[in-house]
């Protein structure tokens, strides 16, 4: 006789272990007992001739397995599988015969207040770096705006904003009684961190383009001298232009579209006198979109010249 | 003291035993009140094992050979003794007020 299998996919969060566990009751009591457990999916068997009761130990350190699992084994608990992150898998099959407690491993409050001070621990260390994270890319997103850095700010903020609210429903029993499974939220929380995430960190490696001009030796100095450079615009955006420039002389500094001709920046730059021909042009921000530019050098009447430029 | 370790010391005072006896010990010492559970079992001994308040040893029963078996130490009956006393003050304490 085969057997017959299914896979759920469902995930849960650690304040939801609760409502993680009812649902696996319900499951059992429908026919379809666990095989193994998993924070984003479960596999179960179909069998109906029998009924478990199952708990959840969260515990990522076990230091002595053998007496970790005799010390459930000893009371019927027969042990399902751990997930990767540390929480266990117990059940025990269900006799309605017998008192409830005889279906939870947590009977004091100071032991199973043990457990949640885990969870929370562990909670509130992932709830401040994505805060933290979050402000110091929204630090980075006032000094310059972007659309990659809104993203990423936007992803951390969520994310903590939801561990957070995670960490009040720890601290707060009453609230968590009698509350459905956080559902979709948890998908939507996953989904936003590596969409989120992803595209940050994609679109602001397609964001770098830089360039390098030398001019040497083209005689007195009388005539007026054009140069450029080419860089390619992947989305509509604000863009910061850099230049560190050694000049002999003023000159003119302009963006060009090259399908259009249309100048998108010009600026006139002095030299910063004659004891240091440099020209700095630091994080002058432009609104460029999807496109091929140039960036022209005109005006000038020095006889050498060297241009650093970078455009992010 | 949580009442899991105090049980626990309490039945293992009267010498060594394994985690289900210890889980009935409790249950018949309490009539019934105190049950300790399997993760609260762990917890409790996996902390007393730490402090040294207890230990384990090996059972050479015939029958249970090899079992696990915790047994209390000389720490551990300090600290059992030291909770009796805090207990009878705290009784004494009552006794006096509501008379």
């Amino acid at each position: 006789m085969s057997r017959k299998y299914k896979t759920e996919f469902r995930a849960y969060f650690a304040w939801d272990y609760e409502q993680e566990l009812e649902e696996l009751d319900r499951m059992s009591q429908q026919g379809w007992q666990l095989v193994k457990g998993g924070c984003f999916h479960s596999r179960f068997v179909k069998n109906e001739e029998l009924r478990y009761r199952y708990q959840l130990d969260y515990r990522p350190d076990v230091e002595d397995m053998g007496r970790y699992l005799e010390t459930f084994r000893e009371q019927g608990w027969e042990y399902v599988n751990s997930t990767y992150n540390g929480w266990r898998y117990f059940r025990k099959i269900y006799d309605p015969t017998l008192p409830e407690e005889e279906y939870q491993i947590f009977t004091d409050r100071s032991s199973l207040g043990e457990m949640t001070r885990r969870l929370r621990k562990l909670a509130l260390v992932l709830m401040s770096v994505a805060l933290l994270m979050a402000a110091v890319e929204g630090v980075l997103l006032v000094m310059k705006p972007r659309l990659p850095q809104l993203i990423m700010t936007g992803t951390l903020l969520f994310e903590g904003l939801v561990i957070a609210w995670g960490v009040g429903l720890m601290d707060d029993p009453e609230k968590r009684r009698g509350r459905a499974k956080s559902g979709y939220i948890i998908w939507v929380f996953f989904l936003a961190l590596v969409l989120g995430s992803g595209s940050s960190i994609y679109l602001m490696e397609q964001r770098y383009s830089s360039g390098v001009m030398y001019l040497g030796g083209i005689g007195d100095g009388s005539a007026t001298v054009e140069h450029w450079g080419e860089f390619d615009i992947a989305y509509k955006d604000n863009y910061y232009l850099s230049a560190e420039i050694s000049a002999q002389s003023p000159l003119t500094l302009s963006l060009v579209r090259e399908d259009t001709g249309e100048t998108v920046y010009t600026q006139e730059l002095e030299t910063a006198g004659e004891e240091l021909p440099y020209i700095v042009l630091e994080d002058e921000k432009v609104k460029l979109r999807r496109g091929s530019y140039r960036i022209y050098l005109s005006d000038y009447y020095g006889e050498t010249l060297a241009v650093n430029w970078s455009i992010e | 003291m949580s009442e899991s370790y105090y049980y626990i010391l309490l039945c293992l005072s009267k010498g060594p035993n394994h985690g289900y006896g210890i889980m009935r010990m409790a249950a018949q010492l309490s009539g019934g009140e105190v049950r300790i559970g399997s993760g609260t079992m762990y917890g409790a001994t996996e902390n007393m094992l730490k402090k040294g308040w207890i230990r384990e040893t090996v059972s050479r029963e015939p029958g249970e050979e090899r079992r696990r078996l915790y047994c209390i130490t000389e720490e551990g009956r300090e600290a059992l003794l030291g909770e009796i006393e805090r207990l009878k003050k705290m009784l004494a304490v009552a006794g006096e007020v509501i008379e």
